[in-house]
């Protein structure tokens, strides 16, 4: 029968309470102090569940100053010597030590032998006795721990615990470090090379990988000092070993399996393109699966049915051509603004009006839908951007910037849009998920939510920071591989600039 | 313990003990996968398991695991960029996860300490399609030259590597922190975009 240790909430306090009076009959502590003690900011409580979710034992934590002090400890008696006491206080220990407690505490009955034995072997030794502690005259021992060691055991029973998984991410031109417990988000650290390829007006691979080798260091760093944990806690590393630019990938790669074989933990090797979707496991209610993902950026246009984040992805369509982001880029320089070129079309096109010109949409005459139905092409509407601008230019005229760049954008949202609205209602999900950077783009965001709302589809775009290109959404997806019970990839894998959408773990 | 790595041409991971004693030593040939490669190398120099390449000068007793590091040195090339930056990346990693130091060394001062040459021995290795780095008395350069007689090494050694770092830290000396890519990245800006016909 497995178990799961999570955080306790409110919502645990009529459970908690049950347990508390039928363990501790006779000094069971009142409602108010349990409710009190659960939503302490200084302190931790974590609750033990079954399979079905019922709460078999529950611990708590307080970090006064740099002291901790362990509150409480208690499970049900069908459940003991599972190593479900262990688990709750090896995290408990661990969340101490973040909190900088130099010591953790705490009294145990005298005649608890079975207690006393699992702290002693934790490290606790007794430090004094309280005579006539508990009811019934029974002494209390009061046990310490210092320091608290960087290396607590693991249970020693395997139950099924979130995972504390660290993500890297290297695959373009963000050097992006993540770290998930499980489906929570506990540090999302990037750098971008972005300015060091603004010059060259789009990413060299080149200049991306120098920066990523120099980037890594410094963003692990800050990664791990804004989840508050050691490398040493982590239960699995996950990396991204494609699609992407090969020797920005192999920066990624070469360095997680350096920390896999240094910390002597398993390593999982990731798709990026499934990794845009798994990052909605991070938000409050993901979206149910199957689910129609839209991934736009510099390197990608692609159209994915995920039936099952880690057994069934399928691709729709992609582009043939540039992706999306990258005839921003071309289109951007075409009209004499800067890298990269999104930001700037948006800027320029707030003030143009979308039907001036009537761009083409392509691969959206009924005959190219026949073969190409879900993929996409940009390279025309590219060319019939130059071509305008050109023809303007050769008769001496001004080229109107803004309303180029507002029926520029509106042709690319309209396409991007009108063939995942339609992917969305053909398979009957009504569910779509955008990803990538070229998902920031007001015009295209608005337009899907206008056309979504209008089908019924529910959208979901993911906060920026986890939109763009990043190290938590390969976290997350690691963590659901860890989840499913996959085994590791190995040490042997290879980057894979081509690796395809369908490849969760390379 | 010092744990060696070098992919400035193959891809070679060592370890070597304080006294300059080799433990253990694995190396791939191959002039490409050393994203591959090195996982395993690692693996098997450190914990004993099998894996690719042929164990060199090994003593299987010693006391291995990756606790006993207590630096890691790294060829810091100059070698072809894509293979280089993966033994680097992983050097640094390996370091951050143990909170040891990593010691730089030029990849060229290993072959000349693992052939027994002099700093006026002029070494040579391959740079892909751009020629070759040739170093001779603390100057290397990047040439299309042909080398002449300079020493062409099959490979670099990681133990070599280690032992260098060694004899460094003794000397109170502190080898390269960053790669020698010895040139900018091969791109230059955009010219004015090309007409459509």
């Amino acid at each position: 029968m497995g178990w799961t240790i999570r955080d306790a909430a409110a919502e645990d306090l009529g459970a908690i309470l049950a347990l508390e009076r039928e363990l501790f009959p006779e000094d069971a502590w009142p409602e108010e102090v349990v409710r009190a003690e659960l939503a302490h900011p200084a302190g931790r409580y974590l609750a033990a569940v079954d399979a079905g979710g019922r709460v078999v034992g529950y611990a708590g934590l307080r970090v006064a100053g740099d002291q901790g002090d362990i509150q409480t400890i208690a499970v049900a008696a069908g459940f003991r010597r599972r190593g479900i006491a262990r688990g709750m206080l090896v995290e408990l220990l661990g969340e101490a030590r973040r909190r900088r407690a130099a010591d953790v505490l705490l009294e145990v009955r005298a005649d608890n032998a079975g207690a006393i034995a699992l702290y002693e072997s934790l490290g606790f030794a007794r430090i004094a006795v309280r005579p006539r502690y508990y009811p019934g005259g029974v002494d209390a021992v009061v046990m310490r721990l210092a320091p608290i060691p960087r290396r607590l055991p693991a249970p020693a029973v395997a139950g099924r615990r979130a995972p504390l998984v660290l993500g890297i991410e290297t695959s373009c031109d963000e050097t992006g470090i993540g770290i998930v417990r499980g489906d929570r988000l506990l540090a999302n650290a990037i750098a971008s090379s972005m300015a060091a390829h603004a010059r060259y007006g789009g990413v060299v691979p080149e200049v991306a990988a120098r920066a990523h080798l120099e980037a890594l260091g410094p963003t692990l760093d800050r990664a791990l000092a804004e989840a508050g944990v050691a490398l040493d806690e982590l239960d699995a590393i996950a990396v991204t070993n494609g699609p992407g630019l090969a020797g920005a990938l192999m920066v990624g790669v070469a360095a997680a399996k350096a920390l896999a074989v240094a910390l002597g933990k398993p390593l999982y090797a990731v798709n990026h393109l499934v990794g845009h979707v798994g990052v909605d496991v991070l938000a409050d209610e993901p979206l149910p699966m199957p689910t129609v993902a839209l991934l736009v950026s510099g390197g990608h246009t692609s159209l994915l049915l995920v039936r099952d984040l880690v057994e069934d992805v399928e691709l729709l369509g992609e582009t043939l051509d540039d992706a999306a982001g990258e005839a921003f880029d071309k289109v951007a320089r075409l009209l004499g603004l800067p890298y990269p070129g999104g930001p700037q079309i948006d800027l320029a096109a707030a003030a143009g009006d979308p039907s001036a010109i009537r761009f083409p949409r392509g691969l959206t005459r009924p005959k190219d839908l026949e073969r190409h139905r879900h993929d996409f092409s940009f390279s025309g509407l590219k060319t019939a951007v130059a071509r305008h601008v050109e023809a303007l230019e050769d008769a001496g005229e001004p080229v109107p910037v803004a309303d180029v760049a507002a029926s520029f954008r509106e042709a690319v949202a309209d396409v991007l849009v009108s063939k995942a609205v339609a992917a969305c209602t053909g398979l009957g999900i009504p569910r779509l998920l955008l990803g990538g950077g070229v998902s920031a783009n007001a015009r295209i965001r608005a337009l899907a939510e206008e056309r979504c709302a209008a089908a019924g589809i529910a959208l979901r775009v993911p906060p920026l920071p986890l939109c763009t290109d990043n190290g938590a959404m390969i976290a997350a997806l690691g963590a659901q591989l860890v989840v499913a019970g996959r085994a590791p990839s190995g040490l042997a894998f290879g980057a894979d600039s081509t690796l395809p959408a369908t490849v969760v773990q390379g | 313990m010092i744990l060696g790595i070098d992919t400035s041409m193959g891809t070679s991971v060592a370890l070597v003990a304080d006294d300059g004693a080799v433990l253990a030593e694995r190396a791939g040939d191959d002039p490409r996968g050393h994203a591959e490669l090195i996982g395993p190398l690692l693996e098997s120099v450190l914990r004993g398991s099998d894996g690719p390449g042929p164990a060199a000068g090994s003593n299987a007793r010693a006391p291995r695991g990756p606790s006993a590091v207590t630096a890691v040195a790294v060829g810091m090339g100059p070698g072809p960029y894509t293979g280089l930056r993966v033994g680097i990346a992983a050097a640094r990693a390996f370091a951050a996860a143990l909170g040891v130091p990593v010691l730089g060394v030029v990849s060229h001062e290993a072959v000349r300490e693992q052939l027994g040459l002099g700093p006026e021995a002029a070494v040579a290795t391959p740079a892909g399609r751009r020629g070759h780095y040739l170093s001779v008395d603390g100057r290397i350069e990047l040439t299309q030259q042909d080398p002449g007689d300079a020493v062409r090494p099959d490979g670099v050694s990681a133990a070599a590597v280690a032992r260098v770092a060694l004899r460094q830290r003794r000397l109170g000396e502190e080898g390269p922190q960053q790669p020698l890519y010895l040139r900018e990245p091969d791109v230059a800006p955009p010219a004015r975009s090309k007409r459509v016909r």
